[in-house]
């Protein structure tokens, strides 16, 4: 009896054959998407559904990706388009792949989140958290509150016949409230509903945190001051401003980590790892979207820059193979290096003595956008959540925060490592407009200086 | 069957199940051919084709949305049960709405024609499109002091759109664009500048030229070089024309339909009032041939006509799309959706003379991040650009951050003469009479 993988096999390896013919890799992606989501917005309920389907097909001939989609999933499409790829990069190369199997692992459960939880209860949740959240605090101005849930279906199909799935499960509950300005508090996993249904009050409580602290919030002021990034969403600015530089395919643009394989790139005792294995995290795979097994990939060690964040086609470029790092946003979508569960552990310090060391600075918690140049370095970040640390003591909260400064001069900087590692709620990253689910994490850290604090106050006060 | 015969037999499959029941059905098909270059050879190219169907039902003020890229028949009339079933059990939405008999368009299809949008004269190939790339990463790695191209990029889109609702709405648009971008570097290690140059046009022939594109990056790029950073202070700020227009588009962002009804935009009592300083008229045109973000009529139907926003600084209308103009009591002026061509008109002063006029300032050039909040209008960015000293731009300057609120800002503003109609939002260089600076 044949298998639902052997069926694939014979129906698309001869044509992924031909569209890999003389070339130095391919594969044939095939993705089934369903997604759901309730919005409530300013009371209003919106509900939609989606399917989305098709596939992407792959030619690699030295560092040459040729690709083709379409959102017609029959083998004379594919067929089409494999003749198409093999026409557009020529090539006498032989495909060589690495062994079969390795896969077969589980860092979240295949169920769907989809059937369990019907239209009518999944409304109701979203009007629950909306009269909650205004019932709780009569400042409040506007509530928005998004239930997504979605199931990817991926299968990588080989020239050789070789063929792996990947179930993907993925819910979101996104909540946006406005009092002074506009705070999010997210609760996010590979995951079905369940946690969300029972503990909704925890994700609602902390947006109403963040809004509160917002409204009690100064001016911030602005200049040049130690800066003390919190534990768990501090944890982007390690994504975007350095993960982003140790990606394979940036580093072979010329970004600033470039050529600095075991070079000091960071202060003692950093280490960061990016890591696809943790179980349920929104950034993690059971294989990535060529079909290599997910790892857990050391990049920073003990300041030292060890490894590249890679692909196939760059772990052939720069050696030592893929670190499983290959994703793409959807079938249309080409596969880039991406990051998955980015993180930096633990040093030895606690947030408490971290606060208490430091005399004039900025206690960053979290934050409502940021921006890097990854080529450079250069990033911004807004804090949306903030204090003025003062003489070893939180004081205020402050608003229109913003960090600026260059990642390569700043990770240099950190002096002080808490042993208070905790993840941020995760996000969705983009890069060249692909969009991929991601999680961070941290310690508390200080940097006493290397970071310019923007502010609407320039009075130079302290 | 056509894209109009799907629509139709869609919302056929709907009114089976929901007499009553108002269907809007929009079919696209988009193709997407991108190629990039880097040190001469091509680093990827993409072909792409994906075809979707969009489905809205309201039943009564009920409402339920879906899409689907299988378009098989059966896949169409599960996706009719889905939807109406969605709609059945969503609680009434105040928003739901369709345009009727009389507010939409009838001629919206012969409309979008006559603003020629889709360029029928060209078909480009791989080799074409890499030639350009190339051209282009080459004429900015020719400019001493380039070090190389990070992105050297030439994509063709096309797309086919038709909206069908069932009470009687119809259009069939086609547009096509071209887009050429790229990304250089000068300098090494940890003195890298990077900047980028593009251009967008709906025809090919619009296109600049693509040797001018690369030396304008390239240029920009070693121009960025020996950045310094500067004191904090509060100092007059000229927003370059090329960054001018994210400026715009917060206004915009400000003045939406919706986010007024919903009191959510620090303008939402500013109509008829000063929002600009005076001089300043801004003014939103659907009607310009060729242009990116030119359309007969919203999504809804409704006509989009060109809308004066701002004359001499006076806010004259918010965007309405239907929903927004009903919670405000107006009438919607066709834009759901935004926003079309935006632009700013030239003021009458000269860039060298707005500049000249200033003692001490920053001329800024890039903007990082997008933070502004639109219920305060709070205004904070990482920038980058170049020192103003005596009335002349001086040494380039870096990991700033400018700061303020775009309402002192707008109020406070100062347009020059060198106004381009390039893209979708266009602005010619602006000066801030103050704002806060945050260097070293």
């Amino acid at each position: 009896m044949s298998s639902p993988n052997d069926i694939l096999a014979e129906q698309f390896a001869p044509l992924v054959a031909i569209a890999t013919n003389g070339a130095d890799d391919g594969n044939l992606f095939i993705e089934k998407v369903l997604a759901e989501d309730v919005t409530i917005s300013d009371g209003q309920v919106v509900p939609s559904y989606s399917i989305s389907e098709g596939f992407g097909l792959d030619r690699v001939v030295n560092q040459f990706q040729v690709c083709a989609y379409s959102s017609i999933i029959t083998p004379e499409q594919v067929r089409l388009a494999a003749t198409e790829l093999a026409a557009a990069s020529p090539g006498n190369k032989t495909i060589a792949l690495p062994p079969s199997g390795g896969g077969g692992l589980e860092f979240y459960s295949p169920t769907s989140p989809l059937g369990k939880f019907d239209l009518p209860t999944r409304i109701k949740l979203v009007q629950d958290i909306d009269a909650y959240i205004r019932g709780k605090d009569n400042r409040v101005q506007q509530v928005q509150v998004s239930l997504k849930g979605s199931m990817q279906n991926v299968i990588v199909v080989r020239a050789d016949g070789y063929v792996v799935t990947d179930c993907r499960p993925m819910v979101a509950l996104t909540i946006d409230v406005t009092m002074a300005a506009s705070v999010r508090a997210v609760y996010s996993g590979r995951e079905t509903y369940d946690n969300i249904f029972a503990n909704w009050q925890n994700t609602a409580d902390e947006a109403l945190r963040k809004a509160d602290v917002i409204m009690q919030a100064a001016p911030c002021p602005a200049g040049e001051m130690a800066v003390i990034l919190g534990a768990g969403d501090s944890g982007v600015l390690w994504h975007e401003a350095v993960g982003h530089g140790v990606e394979a395919d940036i580093v072979r643009s010329g970004s600033m980590f470039a050529g600095k394989i075991g070079e000091r790139v960071a202060a003692e005792g950093v280490y960061l790892y990016d890591d696809g294995t943790v179980s349920t995290a929104r950034g993690s795979l059971n294989t990535d979207d060529e079909g290599t097994p997910s790892q857990k990939t050391l990049l920073i060690e003990d300041g030292i820059l060890v490894n590249y964040m890679k692909d196939r086609l760059h772990g052939r470029f720069y050696g030592g193979g893929s670190t499983g790092n290959s994703r793409r946003q959807s079938y249309r979508h080409r596969p880039i290096v991406r990051m998955t569960n980015t993180y930096m552990a633990n040093g030895d310090s606690t947030t408490a003595d971290i606060i208490t060391d430091t005399k004039h600075g900025i206690y960053a918690v979290s934050y409502g956008g940021g921006q890097v140049n990854p080529m450079t370095g250069k990033f911004v970040f807004q804090v949306t959540e903030g204090y003025m640390v003062r003489n070893g003591q939180i004081c205020e909260p402050v608003k229109g925060a913003t960090l600026i400064g260059s990642s390569s001069d700043a990770i240099q900087y950190i002096d002080l490592i808490g042993n208070d590692f905790a993840w941020g709620p995760g996000g969705t990253c983009g890069k060249e407009g692909q969009g991929a689910p991601v999680t961070f994490g941290m310690p508390a850290i200080r940097l006493p200086k290397g970071i310019t604090v923007g502010g609407t106050d320039t009075s130079g006060g302290q | 069957m056509n894209d109009k015969q799907i629509c139709e037999s869609l919302i056929g499959f709907v009114k089976e199940i929901a007499a009553d029941a108002e269907v809007t059905a929009v079919i696209s098909e988009t193709g997407d051919k991108t190629i990039n270059v880097m040190a001469g050879n091509p680093q990827f190219f993409e072909n792409s084709t994906i075809k979707k169907v969009v489905l809205t039902v309201m039943i009564n003020q009920q409402v339920g949305g879906a899409f689907s890229e299988d378009l098989s028949t059966e896949a169409l009339r599960t996706l009719a049960t889905e939807t109406v079933a969605m709609a059945l059990a969503a609680p009434a939405n105040k928003d739901a709405i369709i345009a009727t008999d009389g507010e939409y368009m009838t001629d919206a299809t012969a409309r979008a024609e006559t603003l020629d949008l889709f360029d029928t004269t060209t078909n480009l190939d791989v080799a074409k499109m890499q030639e350009m790339a190339i051209t282009m990463e080459n004429a900015a790695l020719a400019v001493a002091g380039v070090t190389k191209c990070s992105t050297s990029r030439v994509a063709f889109k096309f797309s086919h759109t038709t909206i069908v609702t069932s009470a009687g709405f119809e259009v069939s648009t086609s547009d096509t664009c071209y887009m050429a971008v790229v990304s250089v570097i000068a300098g090494d290690g940890d003195t890298q500048t990077e900047h980028y140059s593009y251009d967008s046009k709906r025809h090919l022939a619009d296109l600049e030229d693509m040797a001018a594109i690369g030396k304008k990056a390239g240029e920009g790029a070693v121009a960025k070089q020996g950045a310094v950073q500067i004191p904090s202070g509060n100092m007059p700020v000229v927003f370059d024309h090329t960054i001018a227009p994210q400026l715009l588009t917060m206004f915009a962002e400000a003045i939406n339909g919706m986010a007024v009804a919903k009191g959510e935009t620090f303008l939402k009592d500013s109509i008829f009032q000063p929002v600009f300083a005076e001089g300043i008229t801004i003014v939103d045109d659907p009607t310009i041939p060729r242009g990116l973000g030119s359309t007969p009529c919203d999504k809804q139907g409704v006509e989009s006509e060109p809308l004066t926003l701002v004359s001499d600084g006076i806010l004259q209308s918010w965007l309405l799309g239907l929903a927004s103009a009903k919670r405000l009591g107006l009438t919607s002026n066709g834009r759901s959706g935004g926003t079309t061509n935006l632009h700013m008109q030239a003021g009458n002063t000269s860039r060298d003379e707005l500049i000249a006029g200033i003692e001490y300032g920053v001329l800024i050039t890039d903007m990082l991040g997008h933070s502004s909040t639109l219920s305060t209008g709070d205004f904070s960015r990482g920038a980058s650009g170049f020192l103003i000293e005596n009335g002349k731009v001086t040494t380039p300057v870096d990991e700033i951050t400018i700061a303020g609120n775009l309402k002192d800002m707008f109020l406070n503003m100062l347009a020059a003469n060198d106004l381009k109609m390039d893209g979708d939002v266009n602005a010619p260089t602006v000066k801030v009479a103050s704002m806060a600076v945050a260097g070293s």
